[in-house]
């Protein structure tokens, strides 16, 4: 081949967080770097992943987790993930009929985490005991965070979600109608699908993953492995592109809004823009015409070292398959470590100028206050500048 | 004897879906049922008990269709028929095909692979006719009008003020972050106004 491929097919799912790899395209930062991206809207994680492991797509938007899951015929990784696109940014959604039984149990549901946790798992439990259909909640796709978040909230309240929860993967967009017949008594899905339930008013938000757990992984930006070997200078500059969307769309929330209406009237995203809008800047209503608290955490891209690989998030998500029985037992470690790309997150940042994590792994979920990981930054002088990266609180609900 | 093969076909395009169920009908021996969502999959899949699911590859129901191998038929009078996905049975060159028309399928384990190759040549062939989603084909025009504009504003720019073509791209860039704004959106305009100004040799 001569010279670097300049021409890619990009994947992305019709959702608030691929906003940094939209904005990398609509503000004209990929064309900065002399890239030609096609982006193409993906329908389907499990086809995203397929055409990403037979190279149809170069790079895509993905679950953190299915980077983990998926391997080649010879059982090594088909996919590697060098940069995080997304911190939280999902939100749990159940039936009004679901809502106003959880309220009769518990008065605080839908407003305090912990009495959500008590009567959702409270209910599960009846159900599963009067041996009638079991709570159901529809997910996106199994080997996803929308899962874990919902088998740890109703565990921490006292439900086995293996026994006491049933579960569909149904598609956001057809919820409302598995809703409306009774097939769903909920979902678990990315933004603006939340608040879009609660604008028709169908749904009630009763938690978000940032109430779960503060800047936890949630999408990725994905590439078939060994892309990094056969084309070593696009994926940098792939990834310095996007790198500077997501600092752009983290820098102000006037920048958020101006996404919002550049996701909608681009055409990525079928929603009204002042649904897609409440997800980004953090106003989520829960309740249809409640007030809300603005939160400007409900969805993270770059603040917290967010496009930072850490190999400790890794090990939980890997971990979390294990359990759900999406990845074989034992050690973690050498699978995570070869997905979870922090070599090539280092270059990018460098070649850009931010900072990068000198640790490839960070205390998860032990900080109640504001805290720093160390970091270093090439210098305009050429020269390398320790610094320290600013973290915010990460402790999880049931802890 | 041969009994007939059951066939799901799941795609939310009417018009390929009834091609496709046209140029099946023509074979014999296959019973085939078309539903167009995640709805329809879960009403039918249980009742039917198909022996092959033919899906869209970009519709999100094939993610809730991924999801329910092996599931329908062990539903459906405890035979456990275990389900698997194409590349698992046919060559991954085929299957790559079959993807790269926009078409997938699962099918039970035990199903003769003379039949799937049979069934998957008629929907790759079919679902190749209607080429790529639209809603893709119709970025990839607007993509390629905005390269035009972005070309001809860096031009102009270049041209204007004394500029490299790197520093004038950058100049642009930046606007487009400053004011929150689609790159082409600032091109466009820069384009009408220097069109207003006089310097229509460009």
């Amino acid at each position: 081949m001569s010279g670097p491929k300049r021409q890619l097919s990009i994947g992305y799912a019709p959702l608030n967080d691929a906003a940094p790899l939209i904005m990398a395209h609509e503000l004209g930062l990929f064309g900065e770097f002399g890239l030609d991206v096609r982006l193409q809207r993906q329908s389907s994680w499990a086809t995203a992943r397929d055409l990403l492991t037979i190279g149809a797509l170069d790079a895509s938007h993905m679950l953190a987790p299915v980077t983990l899951a998926t391997h080649d015929e010879h059982g090594d990784p088909a996919l590697c993930a060098p940069l995080v696109l997304s911190l939280c940014g999902n939100s749990i959604v159940v039936s009004r009929p679901l809502f106003a039984e959880m309220l009769k149990i518990e008065p605080q549901a839908g407003v305090d985490i912990h009495a959500t946790a008590r009567a959702l798992a409270g209910i599960a439990r009846t159900k599963r005991n009067a041996g009638g259909p079991l709570l159901k909640f529809g997910v996106v796709f199994r080997q996803s965070n929308h899962l874990f978040d919902l088998r740890r909230l109703l565990r921490s309240g006292g439900a086995d979600p293996d026994t006491d929860l049933a579960l569909a993967v149904v598609p956001p967009q057809e919820t409302e109608r598995f809703l409306e017949q009774g097939l769903l008594d909920g979902f678990s899905a990315g933004e603006p699908w939340g608040s879009h339930a609660v604008s028709r008013g169908f749904g009630v938000i009763v938690a978000s993953g940032k109430d779960l757990w503060p800047n936890r992984i949630d999408k990725v930006l994905a590439f078939p492995a060994g892309f990094e070997i056969r084309h070593p200078e696009t994926m940098l500059n792939v990834m310095q592109a996007v790198m500077a969307a997501s600092v752009w769309l983290d820098s102000s929330e006037s920048n958020r809004r101006a996404a919002a209406g550049i996701l909608v009237d681009g055409g990525y995203i079928d929603s009204p823009v002042d649904t897609v809008q409440r997800g980004l800047v953090g106003r989520v209503e829960r309740l249809a015409n409640s007030i809300t608290q603005p939160d400007v955490d409900y969805v993270v891209f770059h603040r917290y070292g967010a496009g930072f690989p850490w190999h400790s998030q890794g090990h939980w998500l890997a971990k979390e398959l294990q359990s759900s029985g999406a990845l074989q037992g034992g050690d973690v470690s050498e699978l995570v470590s070869r997905i979870f790309r922090t070599d090539l997150y280092r270059k990018a940042a460098e070649a850009s100028g931010l900072p990068w994590p000198r640790h490839d792994a960070k205390p998860e979920a032990q900080h109640d206050q504001n805290w720093q990981v160390q970091a270093r930054r090439l210098g305009s002088d050429g020269t390398l500048v320790d610094e320290y990266i600013a973290m915010a609180p990460d402790r999880r609900f049931e802890d | 004897m041969t009994v007939p093969l059951k066939l799901l076909i799941v795609d939310p395009d009417d018009e390929r879906r009834d091609r496709l169920l046209a140029a099946l009908k023509r074979e014999t021996l296959i019973h085939a049922i078309v539903v167009n969502d995640t709805l329809g999959v879960h009403a039918l899949v249980d009742e039917f008990d198909p022996d092959m699911v033919i899906v869209a590859a970009q519709t999100a129901a094939r993610d809730s269709v991924e999801d329910l191998r092996g599931l329908g038929a062990a539903a459906s009078g405890g035979k456990s028929r275990p389900v698997v996905m194409l590349v698992e049975r046919l060559s991954a060159a085929e299957a790559e095909d079959a993807l790269r028309a926009g078409v997938t399928a699962y099918v039970v384990e035990d199903l003769d692979l003379a039949r799937i190759r049979r069934v998957m040549d008629l929907a790759t062939a079919q679902f190749r006719v209607f080429g790529e989603l639209r809603r893709n084909l119709d970025r990839a025009h607007a993509d390629l009008a905005d390269r035009k504009t972005i070309e001809r504003a860096k031009g102009l720019l270049m041209k204007r003020r004394q500029l490299d073509e790197d520093a004038a791209y950058k100049l642009l860039r930046a606007a487009a972050m400053n004011q929150g704004r689609p790159i082409a959106a600032i091109c466009k305009e820069l384009l009408a106004a220097e069109a207003l100004l006089g310097g229509g040799d460009l």
